[in-house]
């Protein structure tokens, strides 16, 4: 099991790998699709023929600036969804360990304290070994602890454990449909 | 006539506060960090930014003004160039340094990661998420 033992952050030590390492450091080595079905429009998005997913932003929208990928471009889209497709990776061994964890009796507490530890260390996996004394200084001052949000300060925000495991699994559902990772599908033909 | 709300400051140091919902002005409690409060403050680039229970709803307050979680109009985005984030309510807009500046693994998209690391955006997720509202009315009432 690649996790470190949560409740005392100070003696986590983490090493650094290559920017685009997977986002979760869960273990799960499932074949994993990540394509699902949403049967609403999401309101930042309008149907146009030439969306490579049949979707643009709306005019004005945050995915609508020309920084993001020209979602009329196949390739451009495409690269797109492979992050896409990395990120629900994660999300889906994230939640594979959750469910384990419970199954086997584990607090939802004590759940949410590991993957609190397990999130920043697959964060901080990222950083090249240069730029990680910048990043234990920014999360000092932002977090009171150099490796990122602590279980304490995510609980006063989510207020309880399952919304603190919670926090960290949402999907936009806007950059999913435009990647072609959420397909919509009005509920009269679901 | 003033009012004041225990509110728990959640980045930056760990501190209780009372903010002054008529002026939105913050100050010290002088209580544990972890007392029980009505909700969360973050202080970004000088303006306060609060979201607390009061009166059997969410509100979320930018210094002087507070408007009802369910009825505010929010949006957030990122000018990935000028690397700033906005985050605007009923129209009213504040520009600020994006969180991910200056960060070699930002991923603009996974936006997701927004949640977990800027206040703001936290707001914007808990205005998304009915539950999450009712979790929080009842455990900051």
């Amino acid at each position: 099991m690649p996790i470190e033992k949560s409740g005392d952050n100070a003696k986590v030590e983490f090493s650094a790998s290559e920017p685009g390492a997977p986002v979760c450091a869960c273990g799960g080595t499932a074949p994993f699709d990540p394509s699902y079905v949403t049967s609403t429009v999401p309101e930042d998005l309008q149907p146009h023929l030439r969306g490579v997913y049949g979707y643009v932003p709306k005019p004005g929208t945050e995915f609508s600036k020309p920084e993001w990928p020209d979602w009329t471009d196949k390739e451009a889209v495409a690269k797109a969804k492979l992050v896409r497709a990395e990120y629900h990776q994660g999300l889906e061994d994230e939640k594979a360990w959750v469910a384990d964890m419970r199954q086997k009796g584990t607090s939802d507490e004590a759940i949410a304290r590991e993957l609190v530890d397990i999130r920043n260390k697959a964060r901080l996996s990222k950083y090249p070994e240069d730029k990680l004394p910048m990043i234990f200084e920014r999360n000092q001052n932002k977090y009171q602890n150099k490796y990122g949000p602590t279980y304490e300060s995510l609980l006063k925000a989510y207020k309880t454990p399952d919304k603190v495991i919670l926090a960290g699994t949402r999907s936009n559902t806007g950059m999913d449909v435009l990647c072609g990772v959420a397909t919509v599908v009005p509920k009269a033909k679901l | 006539m003033s009012r004041q709300i225990l509110l728990q400051r959640v980045q930056g140091p760990s501190e209780a506060l009372f903010l002054d919902v008529t002026n939105g002005r913050a100050t010290p409690a002088g209580v544990s960090p972890d007392a029980p409060a009505h909700g969360t403050l973050a202080t970004i680039e000088g303006q306060n930014f609060a979201l607390y229970a009061d009166q059997h709803q969410l509100w979320l307050q930018w210094n002087a003004d507070r408007w009802p979680l369910v009825s505010a109009s929010m949006k957030y985005g990122h000018d990935l160039t000028a690397e700033t984030t906005t985050f605007s309510v009923n129209g009213r807009a504040f520009t600020y340094p994006a969180w991910w500046r200056g960060d070699p693994t930002y991923e603009p998209l996974v936006p997701e990661q927004d949640e977990l690391e800027d206040w703001l955006a936290y707001a914007m997720a808990v205005k998304s998420d009915a539950a999450l509202q009712a979790t929080l009315l009842e455990g900051w009432a």
